[in-house]
């Protein structure tokens, strides 16, 4: 009689975890986030956004974000699947296509696709003339394998149970019923440590991030969590397409990646702080360029340049591989710039220990204590008069540091460092508080878009120059959807 | 005799759980496209070792391509390593089989598969995760 309490007991226990939460199929949905991908497209800098895709089949919105300057026009949009599948429709065609127009206004427009499948996609984005393919990856929705554990052990639990419950009443032999007790106390054993288990279980490396996605580790990544550590790649070579351009000239200027033990078209860059590459060009003039090439083919990128003087601009990139850090690669050659005329030329730099200047309508103060070879120093800018500095690819603002400055310039300087200001409390102005805190944290635990201007005016960035001399830096904030880029120089002392 | 039924009973249901839940180390076929081809690539098995890879190729209207061979090389993109290209000749309309190929350590490997055209050679990347 205990025995059969005992065993309806441990049914009514068995059904109500059963009743909870079912597993996740999947093909049921996305744990996948928004991903915003700077990329400058012929004469526009565009931000695109990839908003979370929450189920599949479902719909994928993308938000253009365009920046003072770029005309009015249409993209038109298209998503194409990319992956090696085992059955289904193959990829490499066009699924589905959207047309976003765009107002001559700066500022955000959307539309929506749709995504039919999990797996590595590519989102084309064509303007008539250039057209960028930025890679994404649409996750599946995986139970992790203490979860699997938990569902497993219970269901196990269940089928002992009725297992005992008919054993207890057929069989003649009164231990045949502890053997299928014996298995439900393991399957419930198995339940609850997966149950314990399962807020500490490590992530698996991420499809996209760390390993190349494919349909099946997109579905589910802990399939492939053997291959967590040592998935670093070999660095990565820029090559120019060309080193030289016609001035005062819209040029399209290519460029590829190449892998440096293979020689192959690297095509595994991760979104890093906003973008797949960031490139940055120096000019005769001291004028920086901060650039978003789109990608075009695997290992290769574009972009639109129109030089305004003559002579030698030097040019480096920041990527991100898949598994490794983010790389500075400097172009060995930049490129020459030569035509007829002659341009204006250029606004000298602002002494970083004090100037101030109006640039592009906003009045730009900057304010920087001696600075010494070696240890860190903090150069603020206050941009504006209040706050309503908008985060550019992630970040309040960003410090491009050339330097020391000799004879050959840009080029043969020994170090290009890129800093960010990684945020201010909003509303905190010249000589305020120190005190840095996370643009996330500033709002909550979502990061903010370019649709948010409520940060600054003042900037800071901390550096150590690691040698004494001149360094040419630039300071490179947003408001108004204008990209505020600010001349500085730094003379670094011993 | 029934004595053992019970015991051998229960030996049979653990027996079968393993043989359900054992994974099984059979072989690997992967579709992919590109604009314009659909590849194939079939392997016995995706562990350490060397394999005769079989690729299949059509056009995207699924006709057989016609070329006398295509090339393929493997990748491991982590290791940094590129093997030989390897030409793999037609044995049957549209099927082309590398004899032979080095997949020599366990990760996630690439089959470049490049197939002739008169646009130009069409590179498609098969991601293939080889383990040990």
């Amino acid at each position: 009689m205990n025995h059969f309490a005992l065993t309806a007991t441990g049914l009514l226990v068995s059904a109500a975890f059963l009743a909870g939460p079912a597993p996740a199929l999947a093909d049921s949905g996305s744990t996948g986030a928004d991903v915003s991908v700077a990329t400058t497209l012929g004469s526009r800098e565009l931000t695109v956004t990839l908003r979370r895709v929450t189920s599949v089949p479902g719909p994928l919105g993308v938000d253009v974000i365009t920046h003072a300057g770029s005309g009015p026009g249409t993209l038109q949009l298209a998503v194409t699947p990319v992956g090696a599948t085992t059955g289904g429709p193959p990829s490499g065609l066009v699924t589905s296509t959207a047309a976003l127009a765009l107002s001559g206004t700066p500022g955000p427009a959307g539309a929506v696709l749709t995504v039919d499948r999990t797996g590595p996609w590519e989102l084309s984005v064509d303007d008539g003339l250039n057209v960028a393919r930025i890679p994404f990856v649409v996750p599946g929705q995986a139970s992790t394998p203490a979860e699997k554990s938990v569902y497993g052990g219970f269901v196990a639990a269940g089928v002992c149970l009725l297992a005992g419950i008919v054993v207890a009443v057929a069989a003649r032999r009164t231990w045949l019923p502890a053997l299928p007790g014996a298995a439900l106390v393991a399957a419930v054993a198995v339940a609850v440590t997966g149950a314990v288990l399962s807020a500490s279980t490590p992530a698996p490396p991420m499809p996209g991030q760390e390993l190349d996605p494919t349909v099946a580790n997109a579905a589910d990544p802990y399939a492939e969590i053997w291959r967590a550590g040592g998935l670093s790649r070999p660095p990565a070579t820029l090559l120019l397409g060309t080193t030289a351009v016609p001035r005062a000239a819209a040029t399209p200027i290519g460029l590829s990646l190449c892998d440096a033990a293979t020689g192959l078209p690297v095509d595994d860059l991760v979104v890093h702080d906003g973008a797949l590459i960031h490139l940055m060009i120096v000019g005769p003039g001291g004028e920086l360029w901060h650039l978003h090439p789109a990608r075009t083919a695997p290992g290769t990128f574009t972009f639109t340049f129109t030089a305004p003087r003559n002579g030698h601009y030097a040019v480096a990139g920041e990527v991100e591989r898949r598994g490794g850090g983010v790389q500075m690669l400097r172009s060995a050659s930049g490129f020459d710039v030569t035509g007829p005329g002659t341009a204006a030329p250029a606004a000298a730099p602002l002494p970083a220990t004090g100037g101030s200047r109006t640039i592009d309508g906003t009045a730009v103060q900057v304010a920087m204590l001696p600075a010494v070879a070696g240890t860190p120093v903090t150069l603020r800018a206050q941009v504006g008069d209040r706050a309503d500095l908008q985060p550019w690819l992630g970040m309040l603002g960003h410090l491009i540091v050339v330097g020391p400055l000799g004879a050959g310039g840009a080029q043969t300087a020994p170090l290009w460092a890129h800093a960010h200001a990684m945020g201010a409390a909003a509303g905190m102005a010249m000589g305020a508080s120190d005190a840095m805190v996370p643009v996330a944290s500033a709002i909550g635990a979502t990061l903010p878009d370019e649709t948010v201007a409520a940060y600054g005016p003042t900037v800071g960035f901390t550096f150590a120059f690691p040698l004494p001399g001149r360094y040419q830096v630039w300071v490179q904030a947003e408001r108004n959807y204008t990209i505020i880029t600010v001349p500085i120089m730094v003379t670094v002392g011993t | 005799m029934r004595r053992l039924a019970a015991p051998a009973l229960v030996l049979a249901v653990i027996a079968a759980g393993w043989w359900l839940l054992w994974p099984s180390p059979g072989g690997v076929r992967l579709t992919i496209g590109s604009a314009t081809h659909i590849v194939t690539v079939t392997l016995d098995s995706a562990r350490v070792g060397d394999h005769d890879i079989t690729v299949s190729v059509t056009d995207r209207a699924g006709a057989p391509e016609t070329a006398r061979s295509i090339q393929l090389v493997a990748v491991l993109p982590t290791m940094g390593y590129l093997s030989p290209v390897q030409t793999a000749p037609s044995v049957n309309s549209g099927r082309f089989v590398a004899a032979g190929v080095s997949l020599m350590a366990p990760g996630g490997w690439q089959l470049l598969v490049t197939v002739p055209g008169a646009a130009g050679p069409d590179r498609i990347p098969v991601p293939v995760t080889v383990t040990g």
